[in-house]
């Protein structure tokens, strides 16, 4: 992409107008997506290439954008960027080699050679096929995408020049059922992977994601309303782990941590049950939180971020490493080119239990079962402080799962939530249905949770009062 | 700027290709954004782009594409042949068109454009965010920090080129702050959040930003809870803006004609009380909103959507008007070249009286004074209209601010809560939220407030 010439040159254009650090971000990315909407497909297709070039100094980054490959033209972008760093530094002089590119994944069915007749043939029959599903379907929107995005990467720091080739694929089906009056009830499912179409076969396939959304939301019709009050709640495995990745996760972010997040200052401190180790990590091969090394050159690794109950370790970028006086955790993300890197999560998850996870449930006299909470919800990314709706919930009556309730939501405080759980099952799922982490840029993320129970959460509804669980 | 006959080659070979009708959007943008971190800088992003999306109608179908490789001319025209072969497998819809230049929607509404902005040194900009989270420390010793400060610009310039004879250019700016912080007392700790937008760099006000945001911290410290009841209700800007952005998402004509909204079929009701006017108004003069012409090229309008309480319209783009057998209102807006055109709000906003505000509160006796409202859109059932949200708020005794009160929510359903708007000030404020949203202080009466007291 960009010559090694150019990246010396800019590099050191950089560090000698008094940069501590310096990185070099080139990225040529293809977008394609397809639609079926309210029964109509259109597909659209964006391309987008640019050089992301970074100075640190003082704690700061400084960031710049050229979007153009001329090499003229990235000197020339460095050089405005140089010039507002104020102080001169040194005559420098790196020189970068090539660095080590470990793949994550190679596709075997890579998404640019599926044909276009293909993608839309696809969409075609799980769109009918969800309407095949039952007369009570009256709405269905799939959105499938995939990108190809080819990265190049060097810094001051290794002087090594990296490459790596991000590809995702993503389907996502929502459905809307309804009787005879307006009501209707959302179901929905959806994974994306950093694969090829191969992950489409077998569990994750198409079909199977239409029958979840489909059989989600016509249950939804039969429910009653949710009480409200404060009672137990049982969170199913899986996807239920975007919860957590909300209402904790962020707080554990180096950036949020040093702006004084719930999780501040409590390295090597109880912070919740000696039942729960949550860990980050980016290595899980195709999931969408994975990458062979970060965008800014770290290695991909696993954090353990709470083990037994301690607090281990946050998620740091190069910044808020050097900041915080540690190492980076190759949790460094960035969305495209356009933005500098922070602190990200990339697969969360809480570890499996010891737990039977139907003992979980028969041990529950009276509470709720969150089998999907959305994450349509809003949280305070600092202080932990969360609301979300309940997609799909049912009532747990003397230790069995009873009626689906809808209009739940559920309201809390992360690190309180952590503390108030007490059984953790054993069947961890590791689920990489999230979509994207916003958090001013978007990035892929996955999450994993076993079967647990918290012994009291808020909950909202419309229904009657909760009458206690004892 | 882009050069023209670039866009009119776009245009050209989507037309051989097959394209019935083409469209280009030109759009060129920088901006610069500053975190600013205990007194000095956090982050300095300085960006801009440039490119384009072209849309293509053939047999009823529309296709999009969108690029930033200006470099690359034959690369355009390969992949302008890629997207012609990918529309002809779309579905055909009869609603789907490019809008025509009509002769007579000439608009002389003018965007606010600052002309300085691009003349104010990096330096100074920084200068201003430090400002920001200076000026709020400075306001209360209770201001223990902030969490966020920015300080935010943008200068776009979009032209639209279409075969169907459009050819229109507009050119604004932007500057926006917002700040986020924490304050404390004793063990109690609030934040506060505050966000504005300004048309010229000049107006902006980093004390205002920084001092609100330390207010809605210190107001909330020393909360209790509330036993909770039906009460009359104060919803100054702050927390009714939310609200108006609600209300948008029911009222964009694409949710009420897929059957989302619970607006839908409503026209020429009742929907609220008549205190209550809500109005988009692409044309007002002095908005941040406001520009001649939507994402299509289609001249910008003052649509009443609820007027004295009556429902009397939607709002459209090109693609809902046409299946809605109506125009468009003038309301599709895109995010950038990237983005095709969707309903966005332009300003839109709760029509202030002349009431003043002391004697929309003054009058209320008992009540509570809701200063913020979390998660509004999980907590709203667009199919039923009903809601159960997290709320802040000030105990109102004797007309007087009281005590503040946290973990209560409000509930009910929206229509009975439109309906039981029984005066509305003449304060009215704006954020800058997917376009711009307004709201003057209103009073709900009989509104359910759930405490835990």
């Amino acid at each position: 992409m960009i010559d090694e010439q150019t990246l010396n040159k800019c590099l050191n254009i950089l560090l000698s107008a008094g940069a501590e650090y310096a990185d070099i971000f080139a990225e040529k990315g293809r977008f394609y997506s397809s639609l079926s909407d309210d029964r109509k497909i259109s597909t659209s297709a964006h391309e987008q290439a640019g050089v992301g070039i970074r100075a640190v100094k003082d704690n700061a980054d400084y960031y710049m954008v050229c979007e153009n490959f001329n090499p003229n033209r990235i000197i020339e972008t460095t050089r405005q960027l140089s010039s507002g760093l104020r102080l001169s530094g040194s005559e420098s002089s790196v020189i970068l080699k090539a660095g080590n590119n470990p793949e994550v994944y190679k596709p075997i069915k890579d998404p640019r050679t599926i044909s276009l007749t293909e993608k839309v043939g696809m969409l075609k029959e799980a769109e009918q096929s969800a309407w095949d599903f039952s007369d009570k379907i009256k709405q269905v929107s799939i959105h499938y995408s995939d990108f190809n995005r080819e990265i190049q990467f060097a810094s001051s720091e290794e002087q090594e020049i990296l490459h790596k080739n991000l590809a995702l694929i993503e389907f996502f089906i929502y459905v809307y059922a309804g009787d005879k009056g307006d009501e209707r009830q959302l179901g929905r499912a959806g994974k994306s992977f950093y694969r090829g179409w191969e992950a489409f076969e077998g569990e994750n396939s198409p079909q199977n994601l239409v029958n979840e959304a489909c059989e989600q939301a016509v249950l939804m019709l039969e429910a009653r309303d949710c009480p409200s009050g404060e009672m137990p709640v049982v969170f199913a495995p899986g996807g239920n782990g975007v919860l957590f990745h909300e209402s904790c996760g962020h707080g554990m972010e180096g950036d949020l941590v040093q702006k004084g997040s719930s999780f501040a200052g409590l390295i090597d401190k109880e912070v919740c049950s000696n039942k729960i180790t949550i860990k980050d990590s980016g290595i899980i091969s195709g999931f969408p939180g994975s990458f062979s090394f970060d965008d800014e050159g770290i290695e991909s690794q696993e954090t353990t971020l709470i083990e037994n109950g301690i607090l281990r370790s946050y998620l740091h970028s190069r910044m808020t490493a050097r900041q915080m006086n540690t190492n980076p955790t190759g949790s460094g993300r960035r969305q495209s080119y356009r933005y500098p890197p922070v602190p990200r999560m990339r697969n969360t998850y809480i570890e499996a239990g010891s737990d039977d996870p139907e003992e979980i449930i028969k041990s529950t006299k009276r509470g709720l079962y969150a089998a999907d909470v959305g994450f349509g919800g809003q949280v305070d990314v600092v202080t932990g402080r969360f609301i979300t709706s309940i997609i799909l919930g049912y009532m747990i009556e003397d230790g069995k799962l009873t009626y689906p309730v809808k209009g739940a939501t559920i309201t809390g405080i992360g690190i309180e939530t952590l503390k108030d759980i007490d059984m953790v099952g054993s069947d961890l799922v590791m689920d990489p249905s999230s979509g994207r982490c916003g958090k001013g840029q978007e990035v892929p993320i996955g999450v994993g949770m076993p079967t647990l129970r918290v012994k009291k959460l808020v909950v909202g509804g419309a229904g009657q009062s909760f009458e206690g669980s004892e | 700027m882009i050069d023209e006959s670039f866009a009119q080659n776009l245009i050209d070979t989507a037309l051989n290709c097959g394209a019935e009708k083409a469209e280009a959007f030109l759009s060129e943008r920088s901006g610069t954004e500053i975190t600013i971190s205990g007194g000095k800088p956090e982050s300095v992003n300085v960006n801009s782009d440039q490119g384009y999306g072209i849309r293509v109608l053939l047999d009823s179908k529309i296709g999009f594409y969108s690029s930033n490789r200006l470099d690359e001319p034959l690369r355009a025209t390969e992949n302008i042949r890629q997207l012609v072969r990918a529309t002809a497998m779309h579905t055909p819809d009869p609603f789907n068109a490019l809008p025509e230049w009509l002769g007579d929607q000439k608009n002389d509404v003018q965007e606010i454009y600052d002309p300085e902005l691009a003349r104010i040194p990096l330096s100074e900009k920084i200068n201003t965010a430090i400002e920001i989270e200076k000026s709020g420390l400075g306001a209360d010793s209770r201001v223990k920090g902030f969490v966020w400060v920015l300080y935010g610009d943008v200068s776009e310039t979009y032209r639209i080129l279409s075969s169907t004879g459009i050819d229109i250019a507009s050119s604004g700016t932007t500057c926006y702050g917002f700040a986020y912080c924490f304050a404390n007392y004793g063990e109690a700790v609030q934040s506060g959040r505050f966000v504005k937008a300004y048309g010229h760099y000049h107006d902006f006000d980093a004390a205002e930003i920084g001092h609100t945001a330390a207010d809605y911290a210190v107001r909330m410290l020393g909360s209790k809870d509330l036993r909770g009841g039906n009460m009359q209700a104060i919803f100054p800007p702050e927390a009714g803006i939310p609200i108006v952005q609600s209300l948008f998402g029911m009222i964009e004509a694409d949710s009420v004609q897929k059957g989302k909204s619970p607006f839908r079929g409503k026209i020429g009701k009742m929907v609220a009380s008549d205190v209550l006017t809500l109005i988009d108004d692409g044309t007002l003069a002095g908005g941040l909103g406001t520009r001649p012409y939507d994402g299509e090229g289609i001249a910008t309008t003052r649509t009443m959507v609820i007027e004295k309480g009556l429902l009397k319209n939607y709002l459209y783009d090109t693609y809902t008007a046409k299946k809605g057998k109506t125009k468009s209102t003038g309301n599709a807006s895109r995010g950038g070249y990237h983005s095709k055109p969707l309903i966005y709000p332009t300003n839109f906003f709760i029509q202030p009286s002349k009431t003043d505000v002391k004697d929309v509160i003054g009058d209320i006796g008992n009540g509570i004074l809701i200063t913020e409202l979390s998660g509004l859109h999980a907590g709203i059932n667009h199919a039923t209209a009903d809601f159960s949200v997290p709320a802040k708020g000030i105990v109102i005794e004797a007309g007087e601010p009281a005590y503040p009160v946290d973990n209560i929510a409000i509930s009910g359903n929206l229509f009975d809560f439109l309906k039981n708007i029984s005066a509305v000030g003449n304060d009215l404020n704006w954020e800058p939220i997917e376009g711009m949203i307004g709201a003057p202080t209103f009073k709900v009466d009989n509104l359910k407030i759930i405490g835990r007291g």
